[in-house]
């Protein structure tokens, strides 16, 4: 598995850092909540509705293209 | 417990392209070698990470009760780590510091708290645990609220919880971190890097029920945990045994009652240890699409509030008097 993946503590946790750090990695938390919440709220909001639609009409939902990348190992 | 409104484990979110048993393949589902697990899911962003379409399905199908939840407790979780006091206090009995720490943590309000080592298996394959010990916390959820699995209203509460255990354990982090020992809280699944069920089984918390939690004497399935991984010498706890295998043999109570029929009545091997095991790829689409389900840890019998303690004490003189025949 490639060491390059940064999880959630590893973004923002911090250990003996100065003020300005702290600052640092507040304002880029914020950002991370943010660019989320605004996702959800629209690009989420969208999705949901085509779920909602796929399941009154019966049809299979894919998943694929909200990680088009992927690929089986 | 009876359920109401259950949507059933129809069209559901389905991958095109990724093999349908790729979760129990990550998961190691029939591998008989032990080895250390890898993120199969709350790990968007993993490179080649096989379920990312599922997990961002999941992230972006809730309501804003439970997104604002969420926001709340990740910004407290940026406290999880901190600066450690110079001076640091010296453990000349572990006994006597772990009791101290179980009684700070229970004065912070944690439900439940005990104490393992942390061995490799217990963090992902991508990344290097530097602590040797962990400090498990369960705190409960409220159980007017969870009657509404799989709705969004008992996922609210499953955060609001994530977010007060969490609190338990970044508060006692700090507190550990001001006696001179390094500390690190962590939170939820989404924001960890450790599997917090295995480390609270050994913690003495509970034990594994057949639907893959952790089942508690004093609140069954019905609780959330957090964990303080910390370098304090301090003393364990060990496994406890409240009868939780001898139920789980013969109640089907959970099995019955999962939409997606994701658990088994047999245990399976799964990265080395012949263990309870759900089945991975037909309850992840199921708990996405419904707000992270939770229907098998409250229809348990053990998360009737009041109901553990007893029901533990009759199925171990029910086994007691089998010995004794």
């Amino acid at each position: 598995m490639s060491k390059k993946y940064r999880s959630f503590a590893d973004e923002f946790y911090l250990e003996d850092a100065s003020f300005l750090t702290r600052l640092k990695r507040d304002l880029r938390l914020i950002r991370f909540l943010v660019v989320n919440t605004w996702m959800w709220a629209f690009a989420g909001k969208k999705m949901r509705e085509e779920f909602q639609q796929s399941q009154n009409n019966g049809e299979p939902f894919y998943v694929d293209r909200f990680a088009p990348t992927n690929k089986p190992k | 417990m009876k359920l109401h409104d259950v949507p059933p484990a129809e069209n559901l979110p389905q991958y095109k392209n990724v093999p349908s048993h790729a979760g129990n393949r990550v998961n190691g589902l029939g591998e008989k070698e032990k080895r250390r697990p890898s993120r199969v899911f709350h790990a968007l962003g993993r490179p080649g990470y096989p379920l990312a379409g599922l997990n961002a399905f999941f992230l972006m199908n809730n309501t804003a009760g439970i997104v604002w939840q969420a926001i709340k407790y990740r910004w407290r979780l940026r406290n999880s780590n901190g600066p450690i006091a110079k001076t640091q206090l010296e453990v000349q009995d572990k006994s006597q510091m772990a009791k101290q720490i179980k009684g700070k943590a229970i004065e912070f309000g944690a439900g439940v708290v005990g104490i393992t080592d942390f061995i490799e298996t217990d963090s992902y394959d991508d990344i290097d645990n530097r602590f040797p010990n962990a400090i498990c916390i369960g705190n409960p959820m409220q159980r007017e609220e969870m009657l509404h699995v799989p709705h969004a209203r008992a996922a609210v509460e499953v955060q609001r919880v994530y977010g007060e255990v969490a609190d338990v354990a970044i508060k006692l982090a700090a507190h550990i971190r001001s006696l001179g020992w390094a500390a690190y809280a962590y939170g939820d699944p989404r924001s960890t890097d450790i599997l917090q069920i295995p480390l609270a089984i050994r913690a003495g918390l509970g034990e594994l029920g057949k639907h893959g939690s952790i089942i508690t004497k004093e609140f069954g399935s019905n609780l959330r945990l957090s964990t303080v991984a910390t370098n304090m010498p301090l003393s364990f706890d060990q496994p406890i045994d409240i009868g939780v295998e001898d139920l789980c043999a013969s109640c089907r109570r959970c099995t019955v009652d999962c939409p997606p029929a994701a658990i088994s009545d047999e245990k399976q091997w799964v990265r080395g240890e012949y263990r309870w095991y759900v089945d991975f790829d037909k309850c992840v689409p199921y708990f996405s699409a419904n707000f992270g389900c939770a229907i098998c840890q409250e229809v348990c019998p053990w998360s009737e509030p009041g109901r553990g303690p007893s029901l533990s004490e009759k199925l171990l003189s029910k086994r007691d008097s089998k010995k004794t025949k």
